[in-house]
């Protein structure tokens, strides 16, 4: 299993921006099961006007897609180690398809990603999955695609 | 508010959105994903937002060289719906996001750079979240300069109106 220091050396994002806690399961190259728990000390919940209302401190869409999509970029950096090769640039996300959110998420709820790895292509990768708290579903991606770049080419262009 | 007329097919040519400064956040957000907002008409809202070295989140994003996170630009057009909505139906509406149907990056934002965003929305009189909430499709042309940065397509829920928190109510 991936552990908490590896996972650090494996994807390039760093706190506070690294949204994964920890690897549940692990298939490769296709599957991982990762868990994220949201607290009210992360940085989003900052600044936030008193008398605020409880939908107020849903988790944030694009950290909740960020940290759904970190679990596909473990998978992805751990594919490409195993092939000797190393992680070149950054990794951004090019285009998602048909993603749904079923219900917000609180500080206090574990988040269980699920990704799959559909397809490798190059330097980038389609990728599926659900996010769940508990049993309950509450996002579902039917298709994104993160690219692999060089920090000195940050275009989406393939 | 400038509300732009198209009446009978004539175009006038506006001067542009007259843009309002905003301060405070309406709810959690890794970044403040709104500027300035211009709400052009019930439909039409536009917000600018300018990327900057030490927003939250972007010095892990990363440690090398920064690049803004293309996620982060839903959180602008999640922004600019709920100030619209709430220009309409009252401050105490929320949205929440319902479906990403399609969102395509073109451009990479860096520090200095001026996202704005046009979001064009439309209600969807059959339709319904299935918890009898509204649904409002969103068409988000984001833009960079001259440069094309995203094209989001989205829906949001409208939600019922919540009592603030602290106010006694059960």
């Amino acid at each position: 299993m991936i552990d908490y220091a590896e996972l650090r050396e494996l994807i390039p994002h760093a706190h506070p921006i690294l949204l994964v806690d920890k690897v549940l399961d692990i298939s490769p190259p296709d599957r991982i099961t990762t868990a994220k728990t949201v607290t009210g000390s992360e940085p989003c919940y900052a600044g936030i006007a008193p008398g605020a209302p409880t939908r107020a401190f849903a988790y944030p869409p694009a950290l909740l897609m960020e940290s759904w999509g970190q679990g596909g970029a473990l998978l992805w950096m751990r594919h490409v180690r195993s092939q000797a090769r190393e992680r070149n640039g950054g990794l951004i996300l090019a285009a998602a398809r048909d993603m749904e959110f079923r219900r917000p998420v609180y500080p206090g709820d574990t988040l269980r990603h699920e990704v799959r790895i559909d397809q490798f292509v190059g330097d980038n990768v389609i990728m599926s999955g659900e996010s769940y708290v508990d049993d309950e579903l509450v996002s579902k991606v039917d298709y994104a695609i993160p690219v692999m770049r060089p920090s000195d080419e940050l275009t989406w262009a393939s | 508010m400038t509300v732009t007329q198209r009446a009978g097919g004539g175009t006038t040519t506006p001067a542009g959105p007259a843009f309002t400064p905003v301060t405070g956040r309406l709810r959690a957000t890794p970044i403040d994903p709104v500027d300035e907002v211009a709400v052009v008409s019930e439909t039409e809202v536009v917000v600018r937002k300018t990327v900057r070295e030490d927003d939250p989140y972007l010095e892990g994003h990363y440690p090398e060289f920064t690049v803004y996170p293309g996620a982060f630009i839903i959180e602008s057009v999640f922004d600019a719906v709920l100030r619209l909505v709430r220009a309409h139906r009252g401050e105490r509406t929320f949205v929440e996001p319902a479906e990403i149907s399609s969102v395509r990056f073109t451009t990479a934002l860096r520090p200095g750079d001026t996202l704005q965003v046009r979001c064009v929305c439309q209600a969807s009189d059959d339709e319904t979240s299935g918890n009898g909430a509204d649904l409002l499709r969103v068409v988000a042309h984001c833009t960079n300069g001259e440069a094309k940065a995203a094209l989001v397509k989205m829906a949001f829920r409208v939600l019922p109106t919540e009592e603030p928190t602290g106010s006694g109510a059960a």
